[in-house]
């Protein structure tokens, strides 16, 4: 019994440090988001969009789109990047062995014809390229026919492909906005020093998408799409704008993100050996940087919008999450000799120490304190206040910041006008804590476990066949 | 009972003077779809220094058909009408100045096989399908009776024919912008042009568009749009359009913020008229639009 | 313990209560915002077939086409904007200052001295935009203003104004920007320079800092400046890689070669960008000896010295059959790798 509470008192000590560790560095992100965001409030970003595009310094950008049996999305997600605002680019669709209509969709809706262009092997893939197609109305669209060998692998065959000194790559079933690819460039092609840079992703699901076009924004109808929708605005907005300030973003969302392609060659491109291939690809530029000691940085754009339908059921994100997770472990534990080595600088003492703790330790002590919570109620008296302070701590750690993630967003960049689904969405957040956290969690708690338990065999999602890009 | 005459040579474009009316409607039909002019030369054989037809040398008129049926091309048609001992010569898509060659072709060489007789030439142009047949006819004779008081060989244009059809034209603007948009429908609206009206719609994008019945009629169709546009976009319509089968009737101006060579390289490749980028100058683009529409001519 | 928990409520309901404060803040003002929107698309609507018709023929707008709320500046500034954006006649851009001059200079002014840096930004972009010149004195004091330091954004903005405004000075600011600027700002600026201050700028080349040099050097290429050829000619001989590269840069953008002889050196430079650079000029270059200096590239060591190298060659009249003799009798296996890829395209593309 003695051993017991010490025990407890040993546990409930370790939740309070990382509970206030995590709500101070929540507390400082915020507000370096509020600050940097609400400064630019006004800004007319149509009149900016305009001048940049007459500028001569946008270079041009092959958009890469990794595609496995999207027949159904595929085309939408094509016609939105046919529609981009840009000098320059071409589009390329990687086809990784997709058993259903997807080429022929493609082919017969875009007139593609084969071509017989000699390519240059530059990154390796396990699978080789069987065939090139090109579009007899957009010339800039080409379509990669390949065998099955995985996102990572469909990714380098159409950087193999591509033309031109930047890439952006974009998941299948995502609907970027017009101004997207310019906004995304933007620091690109205003400095040499920025060489990477990742937008945000927003849910679409309900959302009135036509013909690439996103005419209307809705409200997901479903619960658990509403809390992906928080979720997202919360990660993006006030994650990545503040970690991004100071260099320390280890993730740019693969469903849209542009790179330096010589930086990503000099990176071996994409591996196939990980799961979350985006942020494998991020943290491993970091390193890259540091190594070669030169000044350069990867940032993130919070007002390019990519739209993207998440998974409604609890079983499909149930599937995501813990494909998410594991990636993110992978990277971490691949990269771990970073992890506090002042050789790389604020990433190797900073982010990487954050990740640990609040990414990767974090879903385990929450579950914890979940559990501890539930109990310490039923046991009565002894830890009740102890119980009632984790609680609140809970709410402030979660639903707190959401609540102001939300309101930020409706402050600033406004994606959702209308003053009824403000409120909703706003509601919706404070309820985070109590059941989509946990759910969250232990989603993410069977990612570790897995990763624990080298389990090799990879997940696939619900119809989304890469499951989409890691977000959060 | 009409009927092709005989004795042609193995032509069948000499035709019996009741057939007049019949192809005369059928080409004042084209003229109002095609925009191409027609001429009707009324011809009538004389002897010289015989003033009046009846007392001329009956084989006179005979001759000169045989003559006529030896100088024409297949393209044109002969029609008799030995009563009224006039031959009516219609040249399609041949204007006044085109159908003075001719007659100046045929006096030449009327002249070396038959130095005792010469003719009279009436010129009827039709440029416009309100042309009717009774008024040509008409026209034509009096014309024709004029020339007797003139020299030999004489020729007398009629010129109430000749007035051009004010030809409907469709345009569509393309834009996705409000104020562009009306900006260049007030463009079209106050360019002055002479022979042309224009209808304009303006729609917000190229799948409004493309679904709209407004652009299948068989109008010539003066296409602005910008190349961006919601839903299909320009280059998509471009190819649309230019796949139809019947493609030419569209004029399509392309417009674009950006100034990008590839883009504009291959909107020409794919059958673009012009290529705009914004800013543009009101006066070239005025210019540039007459400029396509004089062409139709 | 309690008061542990006391505090840490505290704190909660407190954020909670400035948070639903806020929201209800935020649902008010979007009311507010959407009234506001509704109006000036109302006056919009109304209106802006006369104020076209103003700009266009010189109509002028009745009395109530002209600005007295601020939803009617907010209307007229859009349809200036975007009427601006889309004609380049000067009458009718002209008619935009006049209008601006007589009715919304308060409305402009007013944003230029916003404490909000946004606002600030917006104005100059507009000023740029709708070539209002009449706001360069005040964009001038606002750059000698020494008790206020703007950001970076600004800065180039303003002194984009100047140079496109041609206001004399303006090349000092360039010289001695306010904050370090990048080649990049440097070329936003003199893009849109006017021609006397490009010119000036050029005198004043070797006294201007790394970074101008550079933008000088790509704007001319850009805008295809013929007349400046020598002042890139001369840049070939710098010790800077960079000069040197960005000068053979902007000399095949031009595509005219006034002297050959100076270019054969770079093919055997041991730079491989400068190889790279050579093997396109030699696209301008008439001259036989070219020919050879392109098949030697043909061979060189890096890739893509090799695929320009055989581009050109393919350009050249008889191309085609010079690279088919490559495949036929060269014994480089790169060489013949490159000639085969570009004919492989030109096939494709049917050129």
């Amino acid at each position: 019994m003695e051993f017991m509470s010490t025990a407890i008192d040993i546990f409930a000590f370790i939740l309070l440090v990382y509970m206030v560790i995590a709500i101070l560095s929540y507390s400082i992100m915020l507000f370096t988001a509020v600050r940097l965001l609400l400064k630019k409030r006004y800004l007319d970003k149509t009149a900016l969009d305009a001048r940049y595009l007459n500028t001569p310094h946008l270079k041009p950008v092959s958009v890469i789109v990794p595609v496995y049996n999207e027949e159904k999305g595929v085309l939408v997600s094509v016609q939105s990047l046919l529609g981009l605002k840009y000098p320059e680019f071409e589009v390329i669709i990687s086809n990784d062995g997709s058993n259903d209509d997807t080429q022929k969709t493609l082919i017969d809706h875009y007139q593609m014809t084969e071509i017989s262009l000699p390519i240059r092997q530059r990154i390796p893939t396990k699978k080789p390229i069987k065939a090139l197609y090109q579009s007899n109305i957009y010339p800039n669209l080409l379509l990669v026919d390949k065998d099955n060998g995985g996102k990572s692998d469909a990714l380098n065959a159409g950087l193999n492909v591509s033309n031109y000194p930047f890439f952006c790559s974009v998941d299948g079933d995502s609907v970027l906005e017009k101004t997207c690819l310019l906004r995304v460039m933007e620091p690109l092609a205003t400095s040499d020093q920025v060489i990477a840079s990742g937008g945000s992703i927003r849910v679409a699901n309900n959302s009135d998408i036509q013909m690439g076009e996103v005419l209307a924004v809705n409200l997901p109808q479903k619960p658990f799409a509403i809390m992906q929708l928080i979720e997202y605005v919360r990660a993006f907005l006030m994650g990545r704008t503040a970690l991004s300030q100071y260099n320390l973003n280890l993730i740019l969302s693969g469903a849209f993100s542009v790179f330096s392609k010589e930086w990503v060659m000099k990176a071996g491109g994409y591996r196939t050996d990980i799961v979350g291939e985006d942020m494998e690809l991020v943290v491993n530029l970091h390193r890259l940087i540091k190594e070669s000691g030169e000044d350069r940085r990867i940032v993130f754009v919070p007002d390019p919008v990519c739209w993207t339908e998440v998974p409604e059921t609890m079983q499909g994100l149930g599937r995501q999450r813990r494909r998410w997770h594991l990636g993110l472990i992978q990277s971490l534990w691949k990269h771990k000799k970073m992890t506090f080595n002042p050789k790389y600088g604020l990433i190797g003492t900073l982010s990487f120490p954050y990740f640990w703790l609040i990414e990767f330790l974090g879903p385990m002590i929450e579950l914890g304190g979940y559990i501890f919570v539930v109990i310490a109620f039923l046991m009565g008296e002894v830890y009740f206040e102890l119980a009632i302070l984790l609680s609140l701590l809970f709410v402030l750690y979660n639903s707190i910041f959401s609540m102001a993630s939300v309101l930020l967003e409706a402050w600033t960049l406004n994606r959702y006008p209308k003053r009824r689904d403000l409120l909703k969405i706003t509601l919706y957040s404070l309820t985070e804590t109590f059941w989509f956290r946990p759910i969250n969690s232990f989603w993410r708690l069977q990612g570790s476990i897995q990763f624990l338990t080298h389990t090799k065999k990879w997940e696939k999602a619900d119809r989304k066949g890469f499951g989409t890009s890691q977000s959060k | 009972m009409a009927q092709i005459t005989k004795d042609n040579q193995g032509k069948i474009n000499i035709l019996d003077g009741e057939l007049l009316p019949v192809i005369f409607s059928m080409q004042t039909a084209s003229v109002a779809r095609s925009k191409m002019t027609f001429t009707l030369l009324f011809m009538s054989p004389q002897q010289i220094g015989v003033a009046d037809d009846w007392k001329a040398d009956p084989s006179t008129y005979e001759v000169f058909t045989d003559f006529l049926i030896e100088q024409i091309r297949d393209s044109d048609m002969l029609f008799l009408f030995p009563t009224e001992k006039v031959a009516v010569l219609l040249l399609p898509f041949s204007g006044e100045v085109e159908a003075a060659f001719a007659v100046e072709r045929m006096k030449k060489n009327y002249a070396t096989i038959d130095p005792y007789r010469h003719f009279y030439t009436a010129v009827v142009e039709i440029a416009n399908s309100h042309a009717q047949y009774d008024d040509v006819w008409q026209n034509g004779m009096t014309a024709l009776a004029l020339c007797h008081s003139q020299p030999p060989f004489a020729i007398e244009a009629v010129d109430w024919h000749k007035e051009r059809e004010i030809e409907t034209i469709k345009v569509s603007i393309i834009e996705p912008d409000e104020t562009t948009k009306m900006t260049l429908r007030i463009l079209l609206e106050r360019m002055s042009l002479s022979r042309f009206t224009l209808m304009i719609e303006t729609y917000h994008d190229g799948h409004d568009f493309l679904t709209s019945r407004w652009h299948t009629s068989g109008h010539t169709h003066l296409v602005m749009m910008n190349d961006i546009l919601p839903r299909q976009n320009g280059v998509e319509v471009l190819n649309e359009l230019r796949l139809m089968p019947n493609s030419d009737k569209y004029i399509i101006f392309m417009m674009s913020d950006k100034q990008s060579e590839s883009n504009m390289l291959y909107a020409y490749e794919k059958d673009a008229d012009e290529y705009i980028v914004k800013p543009f100058n009101i006066k070239l683009l005025e210019a540039k639009i007459k400029r396509v529409l004089k062409r139709l001519r | 313990m309690r008061g542990l928990i006391w505090t840490v409520a505290g704190i909660s309901a407190l954020l909670i209560i400035v948070l639903f404060i806020l929201l209800g803040y935020l649902l008010i003002q979007r009311t507010i915002e959407s009234r506001r929107n509704k109006r000036v698309k109302q006056y919009k609507a109304q209106f802006v077939e006369h104020w076209l018709l103003y700009l266009l023929e010189g109509v002028d707008p009745p009395e109530g086409g002209l600005p007295q709320k601020r939803e009617a500046y907010v209307a007229i500034d859009d349809v200036f904007y975007h009427y601006c954006f889309s004609i380049s006649d000067h009458l009718p851009r002209k008619r935009v200052r006049w209008f601006v001059e007589n009715y919304m200079v308060d409305f402009y002014k007013k944003k230029l001295l916003s404490s909000r840096w946004d606002e600030r930004l917006n104005a100059l972009h507009r000023i740029t935009d709708l070539q209002l010149q009449m706001f360069v004195d005040d964009v001038r004091s606002m750059l000698r203003r020494e008790d206020k330091v703007y950001t970076e954004a600004e800065y180039v903005q303003m002194y984009v104004i100047m140079a496109k405004f041609d206001v004399y000075d303006s090349y000092a600011y360039l010289q001695n920007p306010q904050v370090s600027l990048n080649v990049f700002h440097y070329t936003t600026i003199l893009n849109e320079a006017a021609p006397r201050i490009f010119n000036k700028v050029i005198t004043h080349f070797n006294t201007s800092p790394l970074q101008l040099k550079l933008a000088i050097i790509d704007v001319i290429g850009l805008k295809k400046q013929v007349t400046y050829i020598d002042v890139l000619e001369t840049n070939l001989q710098s010790d800077d890689e960079e000069i040197r590269i960005r000068s053979l840069k902007a000399i095949d953008q031009i595509g005219f070669v006034k002297e050959a002889s100076i270019y054969a050196a770079f093919a055997q430079s041991d730079r491989w960008p400068e190889r790279l650079m050579a093997a396109r000029i030699f696209l301008h270059i008439p001259n036989d000896w070219v020919i050879d200096a392109l098949f030697d590239l043909l061979r060189d060591p890096s890739w893509w010295v090799r695929k320009r190298a055989a581009e050109t060659l393919s350009q050249k009249h008889g191309g085609t059959s010079l690279l088919q003799d490559v495949i036929n009798q060269d014994t480089d296996p790169y060489a013949i790798d490159q000639a085969r890829a570009i004919l492989a395209r030109q096939v494709e593309t049917g050129t």
